[in-house]
């Protein structure tokens, strides 16, 4: 009797720790299931977060080349017309209509002076007394003053070229300055664009991590449930037909039972 | 395994590769340098653009005329004016006009018994005064339409140039997104594939164990089957 609740006790002992090995053994793969989890989280984060800083210096170095070139395009299209944006002939023009002023300079020396030369190099023709000469001089300015109309509407002409030129100048740079902010605000968009896109895998990334977590947590208290109901029914196989047999071994004497209600539905 | 080219200038390496992650890791490499290659292409291409624009416009670029007027207008200093007016080309035809009007002026003057006289001194200055005005502006309305088309071919050029600018830099600005999004586009099959490795060996090992529990479990009820049932 002894041996064989030796052996019943050495069964059950053994096979409780067989099945709490078993269940503590698909705990840990469970929770190491659950870290490789976190890991690949980890790693897939790691690389999401390259990707997006590789990403963003290229759109950083891509978008200073395009603003290198943008600058250099202005600046090279508005040399094109450095020789024309000059607004010196329009001032010169303003000055001497508004003034009225006859025209002056080599033009005006030129005009003058085939004016007074054609008495004065004609010496037989005319007698050039001192009051002559004063009215040869005179005469000449009146030549360039006669003149004067058609050599400042061609100065005004020159001057509106030149307005022109200075205008469109002034609309490249203008582009070349509304290129530049576009281009800043491009690049600052697409960077923010390439942070914000790896969002929402970061976010899928940080779910499935969660959800590694609460799955080992899930699997750790199954385990224990399943140990503590696996134990549960190894000492019911084990102890259930001994408490049978006792129970019966204590009734058998008393012949229908010691409360003396059996058979009339009584506990 | 070993896979096809991609492109002319991109291959697969030469033992081929190893698994499908190895070839996703390989892709995007592989893209960036054909986007960088085809990125270099098109600038090229739209540099030989405003090239093919400018030379034609090269040949016809000559400032001669706009100088030689803005020289005469005195734009350029009193002695650039005085030597342009001095070196104004009147031609033979002009002279002997000139010449004829003043010879008919004197020789007027002169049956009239009037050379010498202040009506004659009048009215030779308004003619000599004239006619050098006049050679003056005759030269500038053949200079004006020469400026003008310098003006013009110089405008057309400043177009061709900001226009070229604008597109290379929006071929290089266009690239560096492009590059962001392959780079970001490229970590998602590499990312499900971290996982999917994960899964994988996870629930292989969570197998492996329940297996193992199983077993165990069979042979504690067997135990208690036998025991018990003794």
């Amino acid at each position: 009797m002894v041996t064989a609740t030796g052996a019943l006790i050495g069964a059950a002992v053994g096979s409780t720790a067989l099945a709490i090995k078993g269940q503590r053994d698909a705990k840990k793969a469970s929770q190491s299931a659950a870290e490789g989890q976190r890991q690949a989280a980890i790693q897939s984060a790691d690389l999401l977060d390259k990707a997006g800083k590789a990403g963003e210096a290229d759109i950083l170095r891509q978008s200073a080349l395009a603003e290198e070139t943008s600058i250099r395009g202005a600046s090279e299209a508005s040399a094109q017309l450095d020789p024309f944006a000059d607004l010196q002939a329009l001032e010169l023009a303003q000055e001497q209509f508004i003034g009225n002023l006859p025209v002056s300079g080599a033009i005006a020396d030129s005009i003058r002076a085939a004016s007074t030369d054609f008495i004065r190099s004609r010496p037989e023709m005319f007698n050039i007394s001192p009051v002559v000469d004063r009215e040869v001089d005179r005469q000449g300015d009146l030549s360039v003053s006669a003149a004067s109309p058609d050599f400042r509407n061609s100065l005004l002409a020159s001057g509106q070229q030149g307005l022109a030129a200075t205008s469109d100048q002034a609309q490249i740079k203008r582009a070349g300055l509304q290129r530049l902010a576009d281009l800043s605000g491009n690049a600052a968009s697409n960077r923010a664009t390439v942070l914000v896109g790896a969002n929402p895998a970061l976010a899928q990334l940080q779910a499935s991590s969660n959800e590694a977590r609460l799955l080992s947590n899930v699997a750790g208290q199954r385990a224990n449930a399943q140990t503590a109901e696996s134990i549960a029914g190894l000492a019911g196989q084990l102890f259930a037909p001994k408490v049978g047999l006792l129970r019966q071994n204590t009734q058998q004497p008393k012949g229908f039972g010691a409360s003396g209600f059996e058979g009339t539905g009584g506990i | 395994m070993a896979f096809k080219s991609l492109s002319g200038s991109v291959s697969a390496p030469a033992g081929g590769f190893q698994s499908i992650d190895d070839l996703i890791a390989a892709r995007a490499p592989q893209a960036l340098s054909i986007l960088q290659q085809g990125s270099n292409e098109q600038l090229g291409l739209s540099q030989q653009a405003t090239q093919a624009g400018l030379d034609p416009l090269r040949q016809v670029d000559d400032l001669r005329g706009f100088n030689e007027q803005q020289a005469i207008l005195g734009l350029q200093g009193q002695e650039a004016q005085e030597q342009a007016i001095g070196n104004i080309p009147v031609s033979q035809f002009d002279q002997e006009l000139q010449r004829r009007q003043q010879q008919q002026l004197t020789r007027g003057a002169a049956a009239r018994g009037e050379l010498g006289g202040g009506a004659t001194i009048q009215a030779g200055q308004q003619l000599a005064g004239a006619q050098q005005a006049n050679i003056i502006q005759q030269r500038l309305a053949q200079l004006e339409p020469l400026a003008a088309l310098s003006r013009s071919v110089r405008g057309d050029a400043s177009s061709i140039i900001e226009g070229g600018a604008v597109n290379e830099a929006n071929i290089q600005q266009g690239l560096g997104t492009q590059m962001a999004n392959i780079r970001l586009g490229s970590t998602a099959p590499q990312i499900q594939g971290i996982q999917n490795a994960a899964e994988i060996s996870g629930l292989q090992g969570i197998s492996s164990a329940q297996q193992k529990a199983q077993t165990n479990n069979q042979l504690a009820s067997l135990a208690g089957t036998f025991f018990g049932g003794s």
